[in-house]
């Protein structure tokens, strides 16, 4: 576990994962504050060495705010904080992060924030669906996101960025079993 | 001989972009229009804020401003700025 105000990542690190949750009080901008961290330079380096990052809800916020993702995550078109299985549609199966799932497969992973809203303008839009960098859909886009994107992924496919938290999906008793391939894919790749 | 520092005061509006949605305007707007109020046609939400700055020259304070600003207080990708000197 590594907190905010550290400075380096151990040498032997295959994965970042920046967890949901809030940040800062997530004042100003949900992650804005936190991607001005101490942590974030050794995460960008990171990034830029090639090494593998997973965003998960306030992650994937703090993601687009350090420009290691791009487009923005604001406030749900409704205005609401929302706290609910969501059904995700799979969109890039060719990845480190998704290897075993299949395209187009249909997933259910609890949603829980109030600024899930994903926007970008049309230029990147293009560029991500051209670059197949569009990890996950929602089905029934519960927050207004454009293209009703749940999750992206960096032009190197190295990082994913997503609102939903497929951590919340790894047990039938509790939110079901739907996450669990998504961490056992990367943990595929890196071992 | 050492120019003596000031204190500027400079407010900055965010504004979203005008192509994001601006739910809590549109909000706004409709409560107006349930309250009988005409003419109104757009409503749109921001924020500002209120920086002082310790400096010795109004434009050396301007441009740290302007840097603050697309440094954090605004993300280009959704909002634009505005600097005024107060």
């Amino acid at each position: 576990m590594l907190w905010h105000k550290e400075v380096n990542i151990p040498e032997n690190t295959d994965l970042v994962i920046l967890p949901g949750g809030f940040s800062y009080g997530d004042y100003l901008r949900c992650g804005a504050i936190a991607a001005k961290s101490p942590i974030m330079s050794a995460i960008n380096d990171f990034y830029l060495k090639g090494g593998f990052i997973l965003g998960i809800c306030n992650g994937f916020q703090i993601l687009t705010e350090t420009n290691i993702l791009p487009g923005a995550l604001i406030t749900n078109q409704n205005q609401k904080f929302i706290c609910k299985k969501e059904e995700i549609i799979v969109q890039n199966s060719n990845t480190d992060f998704t290897s075993l799932y299949k395209n187009n497969q249909t997933l259910s992973y609890p949603i829980a924030h109030h600024d899930g809203r994903y926007f970008i303008d049309q230029k990147g839009l293009s560029k991500l669906i051209e670059e197949d960098r569009i990890a996950f859909k929602y089905k029934n886009n519960p927050n207004g996101s454009i293209d009703n994107i749940a999750g992206i992924f960096s032009e190197n496919k190295r990082v994913l960025g997503l609102m939903p938290h497929p951590e919340r999906a790894i047990d039938k008793d509790i939110g079901g079993t739907s996450g669990k391939n998504l961490f056992k894919s990367i943990l595929q790749s890196i071992s | 001989m050492k120019e003596e520092l000031k204190i500027y005061t400079f407010k900055v509006e965010v504004m979203l972009r005008t192509e994001v949605l601006d739910p809590q305007g549109e909000t706004i707007n409709q409560t107006f229009k349930n309250n009988g109020v005409k003419n109104v046609l757009n409503v749109r939400q921001g924020k500002i804020f209120e920086l002082k700055i310790n400096c010795n020259n109004l434009e050396v304070a301007r441009k740290e401003v302007e840097s603050m600003c697309r440094d954090i207080l605004a993300n280009p990708v959704i909002e634009e700025y505005k600097v005024f000197e107060a």
